[in-house]
């Protein structure tokens, strides 16, 4: 029997919300825990990871007829390394200040799972068109995710949104919030409203398919 | 032809030709932006000179503007100072001499940047000292990679001050308490479940005030240690 594989289309559509890295598989967690306590390293660190994960996964899929099943998670390891010493370089050399800021999470985007998990469950089995689908859908679901919770960081513990003041700086802030368990508190709110959200969604499918039934 | 694809080299082959091929890319994008990452580097080693000569509260709220070989400092206050920073031929990674006003001023310091391996990876420092060398001015971590929340700490400045005004005639130890750390004024007290890291940054202070120590005794040709 012929296994059915994602479209392009549902490649991209289920990266976003169904399959959400983040809030749907608990993947990325580390760079979502902490690089959130502003936006703008958020959103440099979700601009690295699509690069990363945009090429990673276009190599792969080009590639996939040579792997060799034993020898696959070399090749995706040597892949991402790659692109990621690529990214750090470039952050090092035009957004200098940037790149100090976020550290060691830059060289750490080789170890995240979430773009290794791409390259084995899409990449490595379909063609270029799927996997550059898919890894779009994927980062626009991370962006989604780093840009949620350091939306909440950063405007209840510094009152700013991309270093724009919102309330009046007199306004009492969270400093909690911007520091390490701001993003645990953040993170866990966020999980526990998305995952309320879900099953609030499936169950008004299944009342409805059962009234139809 | 199953004895060669069962070989090393049958099973291999795509990994080698990926590392040949990503290799040379990297190559490629490390000569085309290092001199841009370098310059970089220099501006951020330029902005920390004053602080770590001067002292942080010297600098807080200045403005620094740097315009070659120079730094201004306009304190908060409206007070201005100018600093001259020149490379000195050096086994170091780096050595700058510095003097107020103009190269002929005052000898002020010097700051020379020194590395070593840490608990992650490459740890790079400037150090700097008095124009004697006899005391460290303070340190300033200009590349790491330390475990975030444990030896990444050695960025703080609760860490780093600890360095300031130490004697450079004994090298530095490292205290893994404040106990430890009190029984001797070389004892530097270790970051909280990061020896290795505090350690690492000891041994690097202690090899570059060696080395600068030495390079001002003997100097090596076109060294300028002029007092």
């Amino acid at each position: 029997m012929a296994v059915h594989e994602p479209t392009p289309l549902e490649r991209f559509l289920n990266g976003i919300l169904p399959e959400n890295p983040v809030y749907r598989q608990l993947l990325g967690l580390c760079p979502t825990l902490a690089v959130t306590a502003a936006m703008k390293p958020a959103m440099t660190m979700v601009g690295a990871t699509a690069f990363v994960l945009i090429c990673a996964n276009l190599i792969t899929s080009l590639i996939r007829h040579l792997l060799k099943p034993h020898l696959r998670i070399l090749v995706f390891t040597l892949t991402i390394a790659t692109f990621v010493t690529i990214a750090d370089r470039t952050l090092a050399a035009f957004a200098y200040p940037m790149s100090k800021l976020l550290g060691p999470y830059v060289p750490l985007i080789i170890v995240n799972c979430m773009i290794i998990s791409r390259c084995e469950v899409c990449s490595s089995k379909q063609g270029p068109k799927a996997a550059l689908a898919d890894a779009i859908g994927v980062s626009l679901g991370f962006l989604l995710a780093l840009a949620s919770v350091a939306t909440v960081r950063e405007i209840l513990g510094n009152g700013s949104w991309f270093g724009i003041q919102l309330v009046p700086e007199s306004f009492p802030t969270l400093i909690l919030m911007i520091l390490p368990p701001g993003a645990f508190l953040a993170l866990g709110s966020l999980l526990g409203l998305a995952t309320w959200l879900g099953q609030r969604r499936k169950a008004r499918v299944s009342e409805s398919e059962a009234g139809s039934a | 032809m199953s004895r060669l694809r069962n070989s090393y080299l049958g099973q291999a082959w795509l990994i080698l030709l990926l590392a040949g091929v990503f290799g040379a890319l990297l190559a490629a994008i490390h000569l085309e932006l290092s001199p841009r990452i370098e310059e970089n580097i220099r501006a951020e080693i330029m902005r920390e000179i004053p602080g770590l000569l001067l002292g942080g509260e010297a600098v807080a709220g200045a403005s620094i503007t740097i315009v070659g070989d120079q730094v201004s400092i306009e304190s908060a206050s409206g007070e201005s100072t100018s600093l001259t920073v020149v490379e000195q031929p050096s086994e170091a990674a780096a050595l700058y001499r510095v003097s107020e006003g103009d190269p002929e001023g005052r000898l002020l310091g010097w700051v020379a940047r020194g590395q070593d391996h840490g608990y992650a990876d490459v740890i790079e420092l400037l150090v700097g000292l008095t124009g004697d060398t006899t005391q460290i001015t303070g340190i300033y971590v200009l590349n790491q990679k330390e475990t975030p929340a444990l030896g990444d700490g050695i960025v703080r400045s609760d860490f780093r001050q600890h360095f300031a005004g130490i004697a450079t005639d004994s090298p530095l130890t490292v205290g893994r308490n404040a106990e430890e750390a009190a029984q001797s004024p070389y004892s530097i007290q270790a970051l909280t479940g990061a020896t290795v890291s505090s350690r690492s940054v000891c041994n690097i202070v202690n090899d570059t005030v060696a080395l600068v120590k030495t390079e001002i005794a003997e100097p090596l040709e076109g060294f300028d240690g002029r007092p």
